[in-house]
């Protein structure tokens, strides 16, 4: 099966405000505030990133297990899906709403 | 169609005004006899008002009639059961056109002289609250964040000089605040909107024309012009008062979800971002829940001394 990249829909802006970061989506009007993990996660997002890439980066950045980044990841996915600011595709630069 | 005509050519008339806002010096041309009169009425103390510091825009705003009524329904302009008149950016990027209830204007903010342009079908549109005060707030809340300033759903209430501003969402209780604040002898700055400017090492709060249900008993007369920004008060409702330090980033995100017209626009949003993160670093910024039964002075008791938590210890150093 492809590989699936995640990335940032354009129609996303984030900014860091001391630990934490901001997310305005202009479509819907949705105003988010993530904490220092979620911050990374969105910075990583800007590019396109593998579950794999993903997890890799947390572990690196926080000093947490695989595991425990692999859970901490996956719920925060899924509120961004929820929130409708991923973006998927199968090969780098090449993604659609998730 | 292009229902923007000539300007030249559809003019109401050969009247003028000139309104003095916070940031903004206002030059309306075009005007009919009674247009004029009727502004001149309605914006008595902003009428020729020497205009406010800091750096005060002045725009030349034409205004000029429709060749046809809009009849843009109802639902168009409304989202999430509010009024949101429909934006979008002239092809320059720097403009901007508004569809509104009976009106359509541009405008372009950004350039080496503002310009606007304000056009109703009726003649007597132009002067009605739903036209002229919503196609101020937009031109204001897009003119102030070059200035370091932002336009914010709130109540602005003055208490012994020291302005607090409460955002929050429309049926949150900001008129209701304002009322018992205004019965309770504070100064009622909007219960609606109010505009924060940088001042010093702070901000400050001015009294602009735009009022909600607590209507035009704002004259704004006998009042100072603006007051200093004492505290920003994030209004949430519950059963009792209940307050609390937001962290940065929310007391931004919920600030920015209060600055109407301007949060979502992706030419905006980075200055947003930008005046927001300088407004909550140097206003005190708290979080306030209550209910529509509190007294003003439990709620004001409850909200100043939340911010006594947040003074600074001053360090001794001694030798």
């Amino acid at each position: 099966m492809a590989e699936l990249f995640l990335s940032l829909c354009p129609q996303v802006r984030h900014r860091a405000v001391s630990e934490e970061g901001v997310l305005v989506h202009l479509d819907s009007g949705r105003i988010l505030v993530v904490n220092a993990v979620g911050l990374h996660i969105i910075n990583t997002l800007t590019e396109p990133s593998t579950h794999a890439e993903l997890i890799a980066s947390i572990e690196q950045q926080f000093d947490v297990s695989r595991e425990r980044a692999a859970i901490d990841l996956e719920l925060f996915l899924a509120e961004l899906e929820r929130e409708q600011v991923l973006l998927q595709g199968t090969r780098r630069g090449a993604a659609v709403n998730v | 169609m292009d229902l923007v005509n000539n300007q030249n050519n559809y003019s109401w008339g050969t009247k003028s005004l000139s309104l003095g806002l916070p940031a903004l010096q206002l030059n309306l041309s075009g005007l009919s006899h009674l247009q004029r009169t009727e502004l001149a009425a309605n914006y008595a103390g902003f009428v020729n008002a020497t205009t406010h510091e800091p750096a005060t825009q002045r725009v030349e705003c034409r205004a000029y009639r429709l060749c046809q009524p809009l009849n843009i329904p109802t639902q168009a302009l409304t989202v999430d059961g509010q009024y949101a008149p429909i934006k979008c950016r002239l092809p320059d990027g720097a403009g901007v056109e508004i569809t509104g209830v009976n009106f359509k204007a541009r405008f372009a903010m950004q350039a080496c002289s503002p310009w606007a342009a304000l056009g109703v079908f009726e003649e007597r549109e132009l002067s009605g609250e739903m036209v002229i005060q919503n196609f101020l707030r937009i031109l204001v809340a897009h003119l102030v964040p070059p200035q370091g300033g932002a336009v914010l759903h709130s109540a602005g209430l003055v208490f012994d000089g020291w302005a607090y501003v409460f955002p929050g969402h429309s049926n949150v209780g900001k008129t209701t605040l304002s009322r018992k604040a205004f019965a309770s002898g504070a100064r009622v700055l909007s219960d609606d909107i109010n505009l924060v400017l940088p001042e010093g090492a702070g901000f400050s709060a001015h009294a602009v024309p735009f009022t909600g249900e607590f209507g035009r008993t704002l004259d704004h007369t006998g009042g100072k012009a603006s007051y200093p920004l004492e505290a920003i008060v994030l209004l949430d409702q519950g059963d009792r008062i209940e307050t609390r330090s937001p962290s940065y980033a929310e007391a931004v995100a919920r600030l920015l979800a209060c600055c109407p017209f301007v949060n979502t626009d992706e030419h905006e949003t980075e200055i947003m971002l930008d005046v927001l993160t300088t407004l909550a670093t140097r206003v005190p910024v708290i979080a306030l829940r209550s209910s529509r039964d509190d007294s003003i002075d439990s709620i004001m008791a409850a909200v100043k001394q939340q911010l006594e938590t947040l003074r600074p210890i001053v360090a001794l150093h001694y030798g």
